[in-house]
């Protein structure tokens, strides 16, 4: 079980930077979420996200290399750690298993 | 994008921890480029800064480390544990900037108090901004002559049919405060003062919000109706409900009539300029929509709003121009708006309600306020920037250690703050005594603080808070200056920067203080001299009744059998020598002001001349000891068995003049004017041939502030205006055997009427009210000004003497004498005191003509305003100075020098 409680929004930025890998820093996490969410993610909630998940253990960060869209400024690259990816799975798991217990029939009739 | 706007990058590197900023920036730069591209340039720049102001949340600003300021706050605590040791080491110092702040602080608000007082006028209806009295100015050959706080009769008519973009519109005639209002309510008879006013019921409209109970429409709508204010309705019902009671008051016909109460209004506070108890409808004759001779009703309007009080005068004049050709009175008159705020302050007319304030006087008092504040202030920076020497070490030695300028700063700061909160919490102290004196002091009827004016109180800590932390700040700035290596070497000691600075300073105390002396020299003697003035009539010994059947309808045998009897009466008594009766007496406004009033001629033309009329018997002349300058006084009255109109005697159409009327009428000399018959308008539209028989000199009969008027003085036979009895008793008499007299006499001739009298002296002095309490206002806070100034003085005295001690002991071993070394100790400060003397010269000469010029009888600007407040200040300086000049010249040198 996690120690520390993770809120959804929490949760999909830690699935995130699971995804993206070598490209998981603020702009690109905020631009995809927006892609995949369909709505509007301000910078600065991923960013406290960002950093309450490094604060509690989930991700670890370096700095990266700049790029020129970015005005020759650093990028903060994080990346999932083990105890990360493992709540992650737990989470995922518990949830399917609550999700089997729904009964299905139900969900036709109404 | 390549980097980000300057704002945005202040507001994020103040908010975002800095190891994080980098990546913030580029991260807000990149999403800023892809937006560009997706959505557009304008809406991407939007997006971006709110995404900035987004950054200001908990989660990022709460990630930057503390550790800093946690540093910080230590070292404030040292701070306040210097300041304190800073302040105990030198408790003499630390007092006089205590007291002198404190003192400082207390005038500063208490004429705050006063400001904001008389800043409040009329701000407590409804709509006070959209109010606008109608105010009527008099042309003579196109030259101002008087301007007028009353307007015609028929104004209210024709606005309230013409002007779509008035709201309402109300005339009221008052009268005056001091005037009873006679009625019986229950059986009890009631003479209250407080002022009535004859209005319609728009005057609930016009000052909206005034009305308690009843209803504005209806209020005033018929004659027998009558509103009173709360304050009078308690007196008269009580507890018991005061709409619809009934009160019975003396009509025009003569007997009594019924007035039913319609209403009850709120107490007209005392920032208003309108005070009544009473409100009753128009009087029928008042109410004439054609009325456009005589101006007699106060006229108030309300705007609509978004209305240009301009445009409606313009168009009202149309109005006047094209009516002055059926009305000759209108053809050189103009009316004008004046917004209902700015009455209190700024409108010196003629017939205002009631005596305004000054705005000059309001400035004046401001100023003063900053003058003492800034006094106070000086002696600080000038106390420690004195002291410098003793503590260029300290602060070289923090500079060495490495702390920066602002940290400096704000350690000075914070001394400056301790003294500040004790001064502060001193002049607590100081206010809790003195509010409830306040009064007193300044006439105005508060005895609590009034935050009435939120704007102006604001604008007082604004410059109480400026002005601390510019004082605070100063003597760091001042320290950081020095070299903190050649300090520390010991090289210190003055800078002559900072001398020439502490001596302009000081001047700047000098001729302040030097000034406020002055001025309450040139108002002493300006009063003084008023007083003394050659009145050229004669009101010591004389007692004043006011006659309460003046003005009611009883039959004017039985007034006259009254007066009869109260004259005989009086005669019979031993401490009574003679007794006048008259319309007015000295000190009054004579009611009966007219424009067109007297003529030489029936066809002269219009003439703007205002006369005062006089009703006056035969006694009145020598009663006053007035001087007859040719002619005859008036006859004795015959006894009057049945009431005859004055017109229709013909020794009644007589009248005296004085010298003014005389001139204005074109005669050259009194002797020319006696005998020739004029015309008089003895009522509306009626002229009357009148025989001038004779011509008495001009006396002050309103007050010596004011101009001579042209007066008449027409007889006053039967009982005919006999508003007011002058008794003159006997000087060998007491005063209150006299009065005791009196009272006897006043019972036979009027038993049910409350006796009340007052000493003629007494009553004409009133008018100097206003000058008396500015005189004790402005010596007041001179007084303390010159004290903090004299404060300040020891202070830098004692710091002086203190460092030139050794110096002193010195001479003293060479031969110096004790008279020669205290001179040398009191020559900077006599130096400086003749410095500021021919600084305030000038300045004293400008502010005392320019206050004595409102005067028509003045005084001199003499010698005697610069050289005595000299005189005062270098002896009190010389006081202030001596103890200490005296006490270092006298010790044994042996004992500063033996220490080296």
């Amino acid at each position: 079980m996690p120690k520390e409680f993770l809120r959804d929004f929490e949760e999909l930025i830690l699935t995130m930077v699971a995804v993206q890998q070598e490209n998981a820093y603020g702009a690109a996490i905020t631009i995809e979420m927006e892609q995949w969410l369909g709505r509007k993610v301000t910078l600065s909630a991923v960013h406290v996200s960002l950093y309450r998940l490094e604060d509690i253990g989930y991700i670890k960060s370096k700095v990266g290399g700049a790029t020129n869209e970015r005005g020759g400024r650093r990028k903060r690259i994080y990346s999932i750690t083990n105890a990360g990816l493992s709540v992650l799975r737990s989470m995922k798991e518990k949830r399917t298993e609550i999700w089997k217990l729904v009964p299905q029939l139900k969900l036709i009739n109404s | 994008m390549k980097s980000l706007p300057g704002w945005s990058e202040r507001l994020l590197r103040a908010i975002c921890p800095d190891e994080l900023y980098e990546q913030i920036e580029g991260d807000l730069i990149e999403i800023y480029n892809y937006e560009v591209k997706t959505v557009g340039k304008r809406k991407a720049k939007l997006r971006f800064v709110l995404a900035c102001f987004r950054f200001l949340r908990p989660g990022i600003f709460l990630r930057n480390k503390f550790s800093l300021k946690i540093n910080s706050i230590d070292m404030v605590f040292s701070y306040f544990k210097i300041a304190y040791r800073h302040l105990m080491n030198s408790k003499a110092f630390a007092l006089i900037n205590v007291t002198g702040l404190a003192v400082g602080i207390t005038a500063f608000f208490l004429i705050i108090q006063y400001v904001s007082f008389e800043m409040s006028y009329d701000r407590f209806y409804t709509n006070s901004e959209n109010i606008y009295r109608i105010g009527l100015e008099l042309y003579k050959k196109s030259e101002l002559q008087t301007s007028s706080s009353k307007n015609f009769g028929g104004l209210k008519e024709l606005i309230s049919e013409n002007f779509p973009e008035v709201d309402a519109v109300t005339g009221f005639y008052k009268t005056p405060a001091n005037t009873g209002v006679f009625f019986r309510h229950n059986g009890k008879i009631y003479n209250e003062l407080g002022g009535k006013l004859n209005t319609d019921s728009t005057f609930f409209k016009v000052f909206s919000g005034m009305l308690v109970k009843g209803d504005a429409a209806t209020a005033l709508s018929e004659r027998h109706c009558i509103v009173v204010s709360e304050s009078m309705a308690k007196k008269i019902f009580g507890d018991e409900e005061p709409m619809g009671q009934h009160i019975q008051s003396p009509n025009d016909a003569g007997d009594e009539s019924e007035r039913v109460i319609t209403g009850v209004f709120k107490d007209f506070p005392p920032n208003s300029h309108i005070h009544a108890n009473f409100v009753v409808p128009l009087e029928p004759f008042m109410k004439d929509g054609n009325e456009w001779r005589q101006a007699f009703l106060h006229t108030y309007i309300s705007l609509k709003e978004g209305n240009n009080p301009e445009a409606v005068s313009n168009r009202l004049n149309q109005f006047y121009r094209k009516m002055a050709v059926k009305y000759p009175e209108m053809k050189e008159t103009k009316s004008f708006l004046q917004p209902l705020t700015s009455i209190h302050l700024s409108s010196q007319m003629q017939d205002e309600l009631e005596v305004n304030g000054n705005k000059n006087l309001v400035y004046i008092a401001s100023a003063i306020a900053l003058i003492i504040l800034i006094i106070a202030w000086i002696n600080y920076i000038n106390l420690e920037t004195a002291r410098f020497a003793l503590r260029a070490r300290e602060v070289s030695v923090r500079r060495v250690i490495g702390s920066g300028k602002s940290d400096l700063a704000l350690q000075f700061l914070i001394e400056y703050f301790c003294v500040l909160v004790l001064a502060i919490a001193l002049a607590t102290l100081l206010m809790a005594f003195i509010i409830p004196r306040f009064s007193y002091l300044t006439g105005i009827p508060i005895d609590s603080i009034q935050w009435s004016q939120p704007s102006i109180w604001l604008i007082a800590f604004a410059v109480l808070v400026v002005g601390s932390i510019l004082v605070g700040i100063y003597p760091a700035i001042f320290l950081l200056r020095l070299n903190p290596v050649t300090a520390l070497k010991g090289k210190f000691g003055n800078t002559s920067g900072g001398r020439t600075i502490r001596k302009s300073l000081i001047v700047v105390q000098f001729s302040a203080s030097l000034i406020l002396t002055a001025c309450v020299l040139v108002m002493h003697s300006q009063l003084d001299f008023m007083q003394s003035v050659d009145k050229k009539f004669d009101l010591d010994n004389v007692v004043t009744l006011r006659n309460p059947t003046a003005y009611s309808s009883e039959e004017v045998i039985e007034k006259h059998t009254a007066y009869r009897t109260l004259e005989n009466k009086l005669m019979e008594s031993a401490s009574v020598q003679m007794v006048s009766s008259s319309s007015a007496i000295p000190g009054t406004e004579i009611g009966f002001t007219y424009v067109n009033l007297l003529k030489r001629n029936i066809n002269d033309p219009y003439d703007p001349t205002r006369f005062k009329t006089l009703f006056a018997d035969y006694n009145y002349i020598p009663f006053y000891g007035l001087k007859l300058l040719a002619g005859r006084n008036f006859d004795p009255p015959r006894p009057v068995q049945k009431w005859i109109d004055p017109w229709d005697d013909e020794n009644w159409l007589t009248l005296i003049l004085n010298e003014t009327a005389i001139r204005a009428l074109g005669f050259n000399s009194p002797e020319e004017a006696v005998d020739k018959i004029v015309e008089f308008e003895n009522f509306e539209d009626h002229f009357q041939k009148h025989k001038i028989i004779g011509v008495v000199e001009d006396y002050h009969h309103e007050a010596v502030k004011k101009e001579i008027s042209p007066m008449i003085l027409s007889p006053n036979y039967g009982s005919f205006q006999q508003v007011y009895y002058s008794i003159r008793i006997n000087p060998t008499s007491s005063r209150e055997q006299a009065v005791d007299d009196i009272r006897k006499s006043w019972t036979a001739a009027f038993p049910d009427k409350p006796f009340e009298y007052s000493f003629l002296y007494d009553y004409y002095d009133q008018q100097f009210k206003s000058e008396r309490y500015t005189k004790r206002i402005f010596s007041v806070f001179s007084g303390i000004a010159v004290f903090i100034g004299c404060l300040g003085i020891f202070g830098i005295t004692l710091f002086d003497v203190s460092a030139r001690q050794r110096e002193i002991s010195i001479r003293k071993v060479l031969g110096a004498s004790v008279a020669s070394l205290i001179g040398l100790l009191s020559r900077d400060n006599v130096r400086l005191i003749v410095l500021s003397a021919i600084v305030a010269t000038p300045l004293i000469y400008f502010v005392a003509q320019k206050w004595l010029s409102s005067y028509p009888m003045r005084i001199v600007v003499s010698p005697m305003f610069f050289v005595i407040p000299l005189a005062i200040l270098l002896l009190l300086v010389a006081f202030v100075s001596s103890f200490q000049t005296i006490k270092a010249a006298s010790t044994n040198p042996i004992d500063h020098l033996k220490n080296e």
